[in-house]
């Protein structure tokens, strides 16, 4: 599945590498982020929406295996795509990012860490495309679950051990 | 992975978890024994479900190679595990058994973080980066020796999240060998309890590559 975006009915899940969208009503969720970094496109007026669990900024020679699900910078355009396939309006998409953490809290060390330099693309990639983004919750040292609302657009995140708010 | 490597792991591992275990039994002064030990490879994307699920809360203590070469080895032992063991390992009773699961979660990780009135006390948290040490320095010595290369671990690392986000880490690294990921469930007993956790090694391209061409 990894990189194939699927039509969602109620709770579907976006894995690691992931894409999901869905219309009308029900809710994706992504359990567990860390360093990743969810993607969350919506067109609320269309009732249309899409996450992209992405796991790295983009494709190096030592990942040309995997999955374009997997890359920030190729996962990105793809997920629009699939919105747009499914009756978003291109000039109603917003986005929303959550993730990006340094779990082992090696970004002192002084290279930026993954989380960042995949939050760094995720802006980018959005930039380039011309999708604003309305709310970011995004760094820091603690890992993320989220959960989007297709029929709202409403994102829902929680860190382990503390409490749900919204996006 | 070739099954002769799979063995050589699991032959390592073992060895590293009895050191550990000796090692324990000095810092300690309790004596503490494996009940039970297997070695299996898994693929990335199911580490998560074998520990329980994305969304799980667990505590992880990391070892990372210095360099390019080696990968990282991680423990997981689940939130009420990781607080039995750490009893086991301290003698101190607590009252886990009547937490429920969402205040085991609030509290390891305020102790993880250093806040409340349990911050997971520096013995504690020795105990836990003494079992990372031990197991991992060990393993990655033998590793050492059979590839020629140099695997010289950073000191362990204690984390408490979500089990999706441990995972996060090697399944980020693009050095990490994207098909071989090594698990060993292990079950260790002491006079007063027994404990269950699970090393995970992520070998880097580098040393499958060594390995798989008979070292050096």
């Amino acid at each position: 599945m990894t990189g194939e975006a699927r039509v969602c009915r109620k709770v579907r899940s976006a894995g690691l590498g992931e894409l999901c969208v869905a219309r009308a009503e029900g809710l994706i969720e992504v359990h567990g982020l860390g360093s990743c970094v969810a993607v969350c496109i919506t067109d609320v007026e269309a009732a249309v929406a899409g996450v992209a669990h992405t796991v790295l900024p983009s494709r190096t020679s030592s990942t040309s295996k995997a999955g374009s699900g997997r890359f920030v910078d190729e996962a990105v355009p793809l997920l629009l795509r699939r919105v747009e396939r499914l009756g978003a309006d291109p000039g109603r998409l917003v986005a929303r990012l959550v993730g990006g953490a340094d779990i082992l809290s090696l970004n002192g060390a002084g290279a930026s860490s993954i989380g960042e330099r995949n939050i760094e693309a995720a802006r980018a990639t959005l930039d380039e495309r011309g999708v604003p983004i309305a709310a970011e919750d995004v760094g820091g040292t603690r890992g993320r679950r989220l959960t989007l609302d297709v029929a709202t657009g409403l994102v829902t995140v929680r860190m382990a051990g503390g409490v749900s708010y919204e996006l | 992975m070739k099954a002769e490597n799979l063995d050589l792991f699991a032959d390592l591992i073992g060895r590293a978890f009895t050191h550990a275990m000796l090692g324990f039994a000095q810092i300690t002064g309790k004596k503490m024994e494996i009940k039970s030990f297997s070695v299996r490879t898994t693929q990335p994307l199911e580490v998560s479900q074998l520990l329980g699920g994305p969304d799980q809360v667990a505590v992880g203590v990391y070892l990372v190679t210095e360099g390019s070469a080696g990968g990282y080895v991680l423990l997981v032992f689940d939130p009420r595990v990781a607080r039995a063991f750490v009893e086991m390992l301290t003698g101190d009773a607590g009252d886990g058994g009547k937490q429920s699961d969402e205040e085991i979660e609030r509290q390891l990780i305020d102790m993880a973080n250093g806040q409340g009135s349990e911050a997971l006390g520096d013995f504690q948290r020795s105990a836990l980066e003494e079992m990372g040490n031990i197991t991992g320095s060990l393993l990655l010595t033998g590793l050492a020796d059979v590839s020629d290369m140099a695997l010289v671990p950073t000191p362990p690392r204690v984390v408490v999240d979500l089990v999706g986000a441990l995972v996060d880490v090697l399944a980020t690294d693009p050095q990490l060998s994207d098909d071989a990921v090594l698990v060993a469930d292990a079950a260790f007993s002491t006079s007063s309890g027994e404990a269950t956790g699970t090393l995970l090694f992520v070998p880097s391209n580098e040393l499958v590559g060594a390995l798989e061409g008979g070292g050096s």
